[in-house]
């Protein structure tokens, strides 16, 4: 099972979390290798962990929100014997020309998960057009609420079973 | 203010209005793919100060980089330091002091230096994770040991030994706890040394210390040298793996491993 097959297939057990600010607990996003202050962002950061099952894998969504300085991360993560595997990060920040991701194509299982997005392809190329360039989602300003509907549709995250 | 940017980055970089300030970005890439950026904010008393987006250390760290140990620590301070800038705990950014509007070019241009060097750790960590060797060794000692020793890792020995973290504390019942540093830089097998003097020297602490070396190229034959003298045991895991860990094992639980 890949990224594309995680994001279309139906989801169960959706925990849809609450936006928070402070230290993320270690628990939310499971990792061996992360130090203290992998967890650790400013009060400009909210965040947010949304959590569902997905072809028999343990899934979570991480959301950064930082209002302030124009930033919205959602991490896609699985995670597999305790450890997170990191298979996207969409973004946008206002340093970059829009909106693109760092994905990770292979297989779950098969994706070392000491790897993060520095081993990832970024899509659009950096240089390529970027489709979407303003910080909202729907025509609607970025904000906790738009940025947490973003993370939900484009992980496909309503696909609940039984619903679609 | 922006014209000063572009000419001190020449016509690559691009600025961009944002509610905390000014985001700046540019014509260095990240591994990544994205800009090396910053953010330029303006203070109540009208100075500015240089910052980056919060998330550099965070995304460091993720990757297993811990500026915990002292020597990392230092080093970190000491770069940040260079350009008058420094981690701020509470705010999780890395961010200058301020300065007036006229040094800002200057000012900027170390900054982005300093945040290019940073990208630098990132490369070398994924050089460092691109090894399962931790992850394969640490799972290895586990079975090996089984319930018989509590397991704890990247953990201090002790509140008393807390200067450097092992990646593993193995505690067995009436034996010496056992801590094992994976040696796959020289900096770890440094830290192991470091951990075994402390313990026997300022602490008085019966610690077994062991530096278990990825293969027989981790790291320098001095180094070795010193190592072999000093911890308890250097095994070699690459080519060898099934006896590194039966040699950790018997550290642990004795002869009855």
């Amino acid at each position: 099972m890949n990224l594309k097959g995680i994001i279309a297939a139906n989801k169960a057990a959706v925990d849809t979390g609450d936006w928070k600010r402070g230290e993320i607990p270690r628990s939310k996003w499971p990792s061996r290798r992360a130090k203290a202050k992998a967890y650790k962002y400013g009060p400009l950061y909210q965040w947010r962990v949304i959590s569902f099952q997905a072809a028999g894998h343990d899934c979570r969504v991480l959301l950064l929100f930082n209002e302030a300085k124009r930033i919205f991360r959602a991490t896609l993560g699985v995670t597999m014997g305790g450890e997170t595997t990191v298979l996207c990060d969409y973004e946008y920040h206002a340093s970059e020309p829009g909106w693109h991701c760092h994905a990770r194509c292979g297989d779950v299982v098969t994706i070392n998960p000491a790897h993060n997005r520095f081993g990832s392809i970024r899509l659009p190329k950096a240089s390529a057009p970027h489709r979407r360039a303003e910080f909202n989602h729907v025509k609607q300003p970025l904000s906790a609420q738009t940025a947490f509907n973003c993370a939900i549709s484009i992980f496909k995250i309503d696909r609940v079973e039984g619903l679609v | 203010m922006k014209a000063e940017l572009c000419h001190a980055f020449c016509n690559d970089i691009t600025v961009t209005e944002v509610p905390a300030g000014l985001a700046v970005s540019t014509a260095f890439r990240r591994d990544d793919g994205d800009r090396v950026s910053f953010y330029v904010i303006k203070a109540d008393d009208g100075a500015f100060r240089l910052e980056d987006d919060g998330a550099t250390l965070q995304q460091l760290e993720a990757a297993g980089v811990d500026f915990e140990t002292d020597t990392r620590r230092r080093g970190l301070e000491s770069l940040l330091s260079s350009v008058g800038a420094h981690f701020d705990q509470a705010d999780g950014t890395i961010r200058t002091t301020t300065f007036p509007e006229r040094d800002l070019p200057a000012r900027a241009l170390a900054f982005v230096g300093i945040m290019i060097r940073m990208n630098d750790f990132l490369l070398l960590t994924q050089e460092k994770v691109a090894s399962t060797f931790k992850e394969d060794a640490a799972e290895r000692i586990r079975l090996a040991v089984g319930d018989r020793a509590k397991i704890r890792e990247n953990e201090p020995v002790s509140q008393r030994l807390s200067e450097v973290t092992p990646d593993m504390v193995l505690e067995a019942l009436d034996r010496p706890p056992v801590a094992i540093f994976f040696g796959n830089s020289p900096a770890r097998v440094n830290d192991a040394i470091f951990l075994h003097f402390a313990a026997l020297h300022e602490v008085k602490q019966d610690l077994s210390v062991i530096a278990l070396l990825e293969d027989d190229h981790a790291v320098t034959n001095d180094l070795r040298r010193r190592a072999s003298n000093r911890l308890a045991t250097v095994p070699v895991y690459k080519d060898d793996e099934d006896a590194a860990i039966a040699r950790i094992a018997r550290e642990v639980i004795g002869k009855a491993a």
